[in-house]
């Protein structure tokens, strides 16, 4: 166990190391490009459609940057195993070695991208920045459920090449469909059932509950319902898995 | 031998290919075919038989050469053996650690220094020699005379030159049990002497060691005993010189 972390760490060093060498624009970019995205919707949303709801850039932030962590990863490690054939044909480093240093990989350059946030709060709402110590309480069923996502598709792409477009064309619908850019509230109660079966909504919403209403039942509720998620997605993950990784080496 | 340390023991071993999840390799086909009738799905259920009851025992100071024709098993048994694969059926009991190496010409990260990828690959094979890693990394890089391209990305490197760079990083210290697929391909002519040297120096030292090769100099040279492998069987396991015949033989028919 101690050797596979300290593999998995030394692998995440390597690939943080060889993305950003020489290139500090690839660094800011991993900034940038979350707040691009922010500031196109928020114009979008705000100032064009004249959403009216609390504070809605926070608000916004708050769903989009681990929405954007969900995607990124998923889609990042999709064709994974067949990426690194190379690797998994030839040297001693275990297939969920590989695919949890993508995620990790992307973690961090998750936790760079909450900087805005951090930022968002100290300017904006400088008496609430305490609320986001208690953040990390809905990033652990999170990562749980990125992660979980990551080996499901993965596994199912190795006998299943076309995953990945699969994948981004689901992610461009699930967008419109998962509560980010508009508050669970706005939706009619006939529709409702959308996001009650929509894990990426139980995951995400912990974290919209604490920029919005800050600490108290509503976040703890949506907390137990996020990590309820997670567990199941794990649950799923780990069937899958077994059931998959005795093919993973002759497709890989 | 039979007072020698047993290091492998391999037991009825199958392994076969599973034919059915190729022949639909897509969500769109999956989705079509089953849209064109749902409850007439067939699977194809045969195997292709990749090894099939290999019996092997290895034991402490064996330097078994494995020879067979392309495709007959020799690399599946070897990653069997190193855990890659899972067999269908049968067990392996391994007593050592297993350092195997298949592609010499492995590449890790294209954008990083020949210095930290022979860190990185240090850091892969030599767990069980965790404070001694500064000094592989170190006296590796010396040995394989990359001089001021250690500091360059390997991408900029030619394959001679990464063959260099891996086989140097993996002849640093011994290993229980040894194996090499085909590995000199590929490292230019001075330097496969140099290395050749450090090999040997590296099988004397190690436990057992499975030498896979085409070239029946290589297996004479390091081998003490030859195992032949045909369609995924163990035809033949003693004499290197009976072991040739044998070979020969077979390859004769197949012509």
């Amino acid at each position: 166990m101690n050797n596979t972390l300290r593999l998995l760490f030394t692998l995440t060093a390597a690939n943080l190391k060889s993305r950003y060498r020489n290139t500090f624009y690839g660094f800011l970019w991993v900034i940038l490009n979350p707040i691009l995205i922010f500031a196109v919707q928020a114009y979008a949303f705000k100032i064009i459609f004249k959403i009216q709801y609390m504070n809605y850039t926070t608000f916004l932030l708050s769903g989009l940057l681990p929405w954007l962590f969900i995607v990124q990863s998923v889609e990042m490690c999709t064709s994974l195993f067949v990426n690194y054939a190379n690797f998994i044909r030839n040297l001693p480093v275990g297939p969920l070695v590989l695919l949890f240093t993508q995620v990790l990989d992307n973690f961090i350059n998750f936790l760079f991208s909450f900087f805005i946030l951090v930022v968002v709060f100290f300017f904006r709402e400088p008496e609430h920045f305490r609320i986001l110590f208690l953040m990390p309480l809905a990033i652990i069923p999170l990562v749980v459920a990125v992660g979980s996502l990551c080996l499901i598709f993965s596994s199912i792409n190795v006998v299943l090449r076309d995953l990945k477009f699969v994948t981004s064309f689901l992610f461009s619908l699930l967008f419109y469909l998962t509560p980010i850019f508009y508050p669970p509230q706005f939706i009619p109660a006939e529709f409702q059932i959308l996001v009650t079966v929509n894990p990426f909504y139980h995951v995400i919403h912990p974290f919209q509950i604490l920029t919005m209403q800050g600490w108290g039942t509503d976040y703890l509720s949506a907390l137990g319902i996020s990590f309820a998620v997670s567990a199941v997605l794990a649950a799923v993950a780990y069937t899958v898995w077994n059931k998959m990784k005795g093919y993973l080496i002759f497709y890989a | 031998m039979p007072d020698k340390k047993l290091l492998i023991d391999i037991q009825d071993l199958n392994l076969a290919f599973p034919l059915r999840l190729i022949t639909s390799s897509s969500v769109r086909d999956v989705f079509i075919s089953t849209l064109a009738g749902p409850f007439s799905k067939k699977y194809n259920r045969s195997t292709f038989p990749v090894l099939q009851n290999i019996n092997l025992q290895i034991r402490e100071g064996d330097r078994i050469g494995l020879i067979g024709v392309n495709g007959a098993g020799k690399s599946t048994l070897c990653r069997c053996l190193s855990g890659f694969y899972q067999p269908g059926s049968g067990r392996i009991i391994r007593n050592g650690q297993i350092r195997a190496l298949f592609e010499p010409a492995l590449g890790l990260y294209p954008e990083l220094s020949g210095r930290e990828n022979a860190r990185i690959l240090a850091e892969i094979y030599y767990q069980q020699y965790r404070n001694d890693i500064e000094a592989i990394v170190k006296e590796s890089l010396e040995f394989s005379e990359l001089k001021d391209f250690i500091d360059a990305p390997i991408k900029t490197y030619s394959k001679g030159m990464l063959v260099r760079l891996t086989l140097s990083v993996l002849s640093a210290r011994p290993a229980d049990i040894l194996i090499l697929d085909e590995v000199f391909d590929g490292a230019d002519e001075f330097f496969r002497e140099k290395l050749s040297a450090r090999v040997r120096k590296l099988i004397d030292q190690s436990g057992a060691v499975i030498f896979v090769s085409h070239y029946e100099a290589q297996i004479y040279e390091v081998s003490n005993r030859a195992v032949v492998m045909g369609e995924g069987k163990i035809i033949y396991d003693g004499d290197i010189t009976a072991a040739y015949a044998l070979y020969r033989a077979l390859k004769g028919e197949l012509n």
